[in-house]
């Protein structure tokens, strides 16, 4: 079954009509070719899939796209300004945090999303904020010194 | 050199703009999907796809008859076929495969596929499929690989021993949990041959794989590696079977086929790490001299050799760890179960038997009332030392640097000194544990140990390296371009590090066994060399300074006080038409193994490492936090600190995640951990503070100096963690993972007052 | 996924309507974080999808005639930062943030996680001990049902599928109350309970005058620790008491054995947890 949902993504204002049962991860990525928004396990236990709605970290495996009708969705193709990166994006370049790069856009708008809500978050916060996203490369230490540096780094 | 650097791919993964296999769509695309059985050992009766056939949107299905080469995929041993044909032998054998126009229609037409099946009985452990009348998993015998060293004079070792120690030792099944899972996109081109992009970490088997069942010459199947999330083993083998489905499907439609597992599919189908069972006899003098070892290692191939006959090689030459032991005797088994099949994952059968001997060590050092630290410095190899196949080390080794350093860098004689107490039910601890590793193929894989690369020097004076070794995200691609850059002299930004693909460069062998930054790193030193020489050929005469006063240097070739930037001279390069294009090759030294008494040269040269758990355990629930590893490697030449030290971390994380939490678990042949809720690997709350150490001992055979480096981290891990938890509980943990309920329950075994 | 008819009902009465016409065919959606999985995996195959997410109505805490509320659209993240929650029924803020990861805790929702009825959900043991109650609604009208009896097994309760829950609520309690929640899990994050504790006392001059211990993922559905509470009511606290009264909690466990545990280790656990609850309520004192 068919419906029409309009939603913003990325700042867009996008009208389109989505099939019931696709999920947010399907439709942004089949639908809106967003295909930095990755699938690691479609169970909500990796956060590969991890976009912002309405500035709330979420897992887009488990969500309906018609569920986002009305909604502001941020995925990791926002993030930056033309080629200018986000101070996360460098980070994750500058600390190292990025090797096989599969959870990366994820971690990254789940760190998004943390330092929205708070400007300079304590270690405690800043690895209860990542601990839904598995990463099997770094043993996380990088990704939380890119996350602990773009903190330090606001007034 | 030697410098940190930042990753060159990692611009593209921050953006979300890398492209992994899913990612790419192409028009009129199908979508694959496989059929498994339900079945750990079953012989099929028939199999009727008419409904799944009849269904709209499906465009094929196949069965093992469709195939048109061999029905064949084995990488070492010629005895998996691709689909099953009369029998299926694990819960991962596929009967049947679908292509339709969208992932759900081919679930469908799954659901519509008849199997007749008779159940078989089956064998689930190694040491059943070695008993007497045990079923039979393949026609010649469950017995599949039995290798040995006969070093010494093992009664005489013993004899001479003033305490002989005897344990044995269980490791279990652990899976690789990339975070991308295997995914393959193939293309039939207009003329026959079939082009195939996917998450592949050894493009050279897929190719031969692919050409095999589909009865193609090989120069008639291209692979492209696509950016691959992750690799550690899992994706070496697999993905030539993935890649074979889907061609198949490609092949039958003349459509384009994706198949991308799902996290399910791909821990049901990939292979794991063997599970062990690894019993050790060591003896040493009252001065801590270990004089003999006596080791039986037994192994659960699973159902299939896949690369089990060269990870019990690694096993059996590992065996004895890195120590100069006198007497030593080893006998390594590998049987077949209906389990899925064990193959390579990061470490490749050392991590298994260095939990045993580290373990070993550590309770000779207590029985001896020694330090740890102590008895590994007394019997760790150095230079001049024999190992266990007899092999005279010449060159290259840190293994005491990395014990020290460690050592001092985790402040070792006053934190094991302090009280274990730390409340009523908590306790500390310290534990060590030495590891060495061959790095590259060794005597076992000599034969594909050579590596090319394909470099051209541009007009522009840019220049594209093109590699045989795959990048999955250890940092291959820009340990590389940091290479090609020093060696000609110019800033890394003018260097492109081309996707791995089959028709660019020839034969390179697997992308495995720590071998990427030394193989693909001296074949691309190779290649630029031959530039180069062209290159200052012409500078020379430019110039009129002679050739060996020229050196390449910040963008110029400069020397005899004259110079001429690099850009000027390529330009005068092309106008003489003079090839600034070349091929690099480079072959492993000679390594040498003797079947009969396993001694020779196994590997060309080792890595050494040392790392330091600090643990704490609750003694009423048995939980452990490991709080901290200090991790000492010895990797030769670092050419990216930064991405040395990432891999240490990272590896010590998986290897935290063996010691403790993971374990694929199978009961009679079924998954009882079938995904990422129950197959559950460490998060950032899991991990400890770790600690990397960077020793360079330095191997004249590698480039700059280098040594292998990837695998080597996780290997000593769980049995520092042990040894710590010894420290901290006086517990002696033989089985892995030391899960809190094995703990809570030795606990309660063996200290009554609790 | 298999396809289905998604309607979005402007009200509770709609959405009543809506289920009552569908029967057992249609699935309630509220956070998604249980039932997109268990669609994914076939275990639902609802002809309709009944998305209740956007009726704000049951959504928010409130206190309100000596009771909290909590709409059943409330979000465990929600619950875990409310400061009414943390005062009034700390246990069950605790049970909220350790649910699953942010991203999960920032969609699964309170009625969702009563609903899907899992052993092993950290919510209802905190709400068990809370003394908590659930409003269930039909089109014929509504009534609470004490959370301690809405489940009746893995995944089954007493509601039919025709009701929905409307309101949580728990009774404000007296001074001297207070609750806690434990769990273990196999790791620290992204974990299922092996085992996990909820108690919920009265207190006066270290005396325990009244208390309740629920435990979750050690049977088919939440059980209370009966005994141990006898044990433990009258008394004041002390080392052997806690001693005495933990084990017995564990005896309370009925056979759950699984892959993460066996029944064995879950009544150490149950025990452990217990013990660490009174402990640290002893050394308040």
């Amino acid at each position: 079954m068919k419906h029409t949902i309009n939603l913003r993504v990325n700042g867009e204002e996008v009208t389109t009509d989505v099939k019931s049962h696709r999920t947010l991860l399907e439709f942004l990525r089949d639908q809106l070719h967003l295909m930095g928004v990755k699938e690691g396990c479609g169970d909500g236990e990796c956060g590969a899939c991890t976009v912002l709605l309405n500035g709330e970290p979420v897992r887009s495996c488990l969500i309906l796209a018609v569920e986002a009708q009305n909604s502001e969705i941020l995925t990791i193709e926002g993030l930056a300004e033309g080629e200018k990166l986000h101070p996360l994006q460098r980070a994750f370049i500058d600390q190292g945090a990025v090797q096989c790069g599969f959870c990366t856009p994820g971690l990254i708008m789940g760190a998004k999303a943390l330092l929205d809500r708070h400007s300079h978050p304590t270690e405690e916060q800043i690895r209860e904020a990542i601990g839904g996203h598995l990463c099997r490369c770094t043993g996380y230490e990088t990704i939380l010194q890119a996350i602990r540096s773009v903190a330090k780094m606001r007034p | 050199m030697g410098q940190p650097v930042k990753r060159i791919d990692a611009r593209s993964k921050v953006t979300g703009r890398a492209r992994y296999v899913a990612d790419v769509k192409i028009q009129g695309m199908l979508y694959g999907k496989m059929l498994f059985s339900p079945h750990a050992h079953a012989h099929i009766k028939g199999i009727d796809t008419s409904k799944a056939e009849g269904l709209p949107g499906v465009w094929a299905v196949i069965t093992a008859q469709h195939i048109p080469g061999e029905n064949q995929i084995g990488v070492v041993t010629p005895d998996q076929p691709l689909l099953a044909q009369e029998t299926v032998r694990f819960v991962g054998d596929c009967v049947a495969l679908v292509a339709a126009e969208s992932a759900s229609v081919a679930e469908k037409a799954l659901g519509l596929i008849r199997v007749d099946y008779q159940t078989l009985p089956g064998v689930y452990t190694a040491q059943e499929a070695l008993g007497e009348n045990s079923p039979l998993v393949h026609q010649g015998g469950n017995l599949l690989t039995h290798l040995k060293i006969r070093k010494g004079d093992l009664k005489k070792g013993i004899g001479e021993c003033d305490i002989l120690l005897e344990e044995t030792f269980h490791t279990q099944r652990q899976e690789h949990v990339y975070i991308e899972t295997i995914g393959a996109l193939a293309i039939p081109e207009g003329d026959g041959s079939m082009t195939i992009l996917g998450s592949i970490q050894c493009p050279f088997y897929v190719q031969k794989g692919v050409a095999h069942v589909l009865g193609l010459p090989m120069n008639k199947v291209r692979i492209v590696q696509a950016t691959t999330g992750g690799g550690f083993g899992g994706k070496e083998d697999v993905p030539s079977e993935i890649c074979g489905f889907a061609s198949l499907l490609a092949w039958k439609t003349h459509r384009p086929v994706q198949m991308i597992l799902t996290r399910e599919e791909d821990l049901r189908r990939s292979s794991k790490r063997h599970p062990m069972s690894v019993t050790y006899k060591m003896g040493a003098t009252k001065g801590g001299k270990i004089l003999c070892a006596q080791i039986e290692v037994l192994a659960d191939v699973g159902a299939y050799a896949t690369l089990s006959p060269v990870v019990m090689f690694r096993s059996t030459v590992h065996a004895t760890g890195p120590y100069e032991i006198p007497h030593v005797k080893v006998d390594t088994y590998g049987a077949y179960t209906n389990n899925i099949p064990s193959g390579a994952m990061r470490g490749f059968g050392t991590p298994e038997v260095t939990f045993a001997h580290e373990s070993m060590v550590d309770e000779l050092a207590a029985k001896l009332n020694m330090d740890p630290i102590q008895i590994r410095l007394i019997n760790g190899l150095r230079l001049g030392s024999q190992t266990a196949t007899g092999q005279v080390l010449r060159e290259s080794v840190g293994l005491e640097e990395t014990i020290v350093k460690a050592k001092e860098a985790c402040d070792w004689e006053s934190k094991r000194a302090e009280d274990k107490r730390i409340g009523p039910s908590r306790r500390r601890g310290l534990g060590a544990s030495a590891m060495f590793y061959g790095v590259s193929l060794g005597a076992k894989g000599w034969p594909l140990d050579g590596s090319a690369a394909a470099v051209q020097v541009h007009q522009d004076g840019s220049v594209s390296v093109a590699i045989g070794g795959t990048e999955m995200g250890q940092g291959a691609q820009t340990v590389v371009a940091q290479m090609a850059a020093e060696c000609m002299g110019l800033s890394l930004d003018r260097i492109a590090i081309l996707a791995t693909d089959t028709s660019l460069v020839p034969d390179s062998g697997p992308t495995v066994a720590s071998r990427t930054t030394v193989f693909s790193g001296n074949a691309t030193l190779n290649a630029l060399e031959q530039i180069k020489r062209s290159m200052t050929e012409l500078a020379s005469e430019l110039l009129a300074v002679a050739p060996e006063k020229l050196d390449f240097r910040d963008g110029q070739v400069l020397g005899g006080g004259k110079k001429i930037s690099f850009d000027q001279l390529v330009q005068h390069c092309y106008s003489r038409n003079i090839n600034l294009g070349a091929e690099g090759w480079f072959v492993s030294p000679p390594c040498s193994f003797d079947e009969e008494t396993g001694q020779g040269d196994a590997y060309y040269v080792y890595g050494y490492g040392t790392q330091i758990a600090e643990v704490e355990v609750d003694l009423d629930t048995g939980q452990v936090q490991v709080l901290r590893v200090t991790a000492a490697h010895d990797v030769g030449k670092a050419i990216n600190p930064q991405g040395v030290s990432c891999q240490i971390e990272g590896g010590v994380v998986q290897g935290v995640g063996y010691a403790l939490l993971e374990n694929f678990m199978m009961v009679k042949g079924q998954i009882q951990t079938p995904d990422l809720a129950t197959y559950t690997i460490p998060t950032s709350l899991d991990v400890p503070q770790v600690e990397p150490i960077i020793v360079e001992a330095i191997s004249e055979k590698g480039p700059y100096g280098a040594k292998g480096l990837g695998e080597q981290p996780i290997i000593p891990t769980a049995a520092a963690v042990a040894n710590a938890i010894h420290d901290a509980t006086g517990i002696r943990i033989t089985k892995l993972p030391i899960g809190p309920e094995a703990l809570r329950r030795a606990l309660l075994e063996e200290r009554k007052e609790l | 996924m298999e396809t289905f008819r998604y309607s979005v009902p402007r009200s509770v009465e709609e959405a009543l309507h809506l289920i009552k016409e569908e029967g057992q065919a249609a699935k309630l959606l509220a956070g998604g974080t249980d039932l997109l999985v268990q669609m994914k995996e076939g275990l639902f195959r609802p002809s309709l999808v009944v998305d209740i997410g956007s009726l704000h109505q049951l959504r928010g805490i409130r206190k309100e005639e000596g009771f909290i509320w909590i709409g059943p659209l409330t979000t465990h993240h929600d619950l875990a930062h409310s400061a009414l929650i943390q005062r009034h029924g700390l246990a069950l803020a605790q049970g909220a943030s350790k649910v699953g990861s942010p991203q999960i805790r920032q969609r699964g929702t309170l009625g969702g996680n009563i609903a899907n009825a899992s052993p092993a959900a950290d919510t209802l043991p905190p709400l068990v001990v809370l003394e908590a109650e659930v409003q269930v609604s039909s089109l014929t009208g509504s009534r609470w049902v004490p959370v301690e009896s809405v489940m009746e097994g893995p995944s089954q309760t007493v509601l039919r599928p025709e009701e929905l829950i409307t309101a949580v609520r728990f009774p404000v309690q007296e001074k001297g109350f207070r609750s806690q929640y434990e769990k273990f899990g196999s790791r620290r994050a992204l974990s299922i309970a092996v085992a996990s504790v909820a108690a919920g006392a009265y207190q006066e001059k270290g005396c325990v005058k009244k208390i309740t211990i629920a435990l979750g993922s050690v049977s088919p559905s939440i059980v209370r620790a009966s005994q141990a509470e006898e044990l433990l009511t009258g008394k004041a606290l002390e080392q052997s008491l806690i001693a005495r009264a933990s084990t017995s909690a564990g005896q309370a466990c009925c056979p759950l054995d699984d892959v993460r545990g066996s029944i064995w280790y879950r009544r150490q656990l149950v025990a452990a947890l217990l013990a660490r609850i009174l402990q640290s309520w002893m050394n308040d004192e």
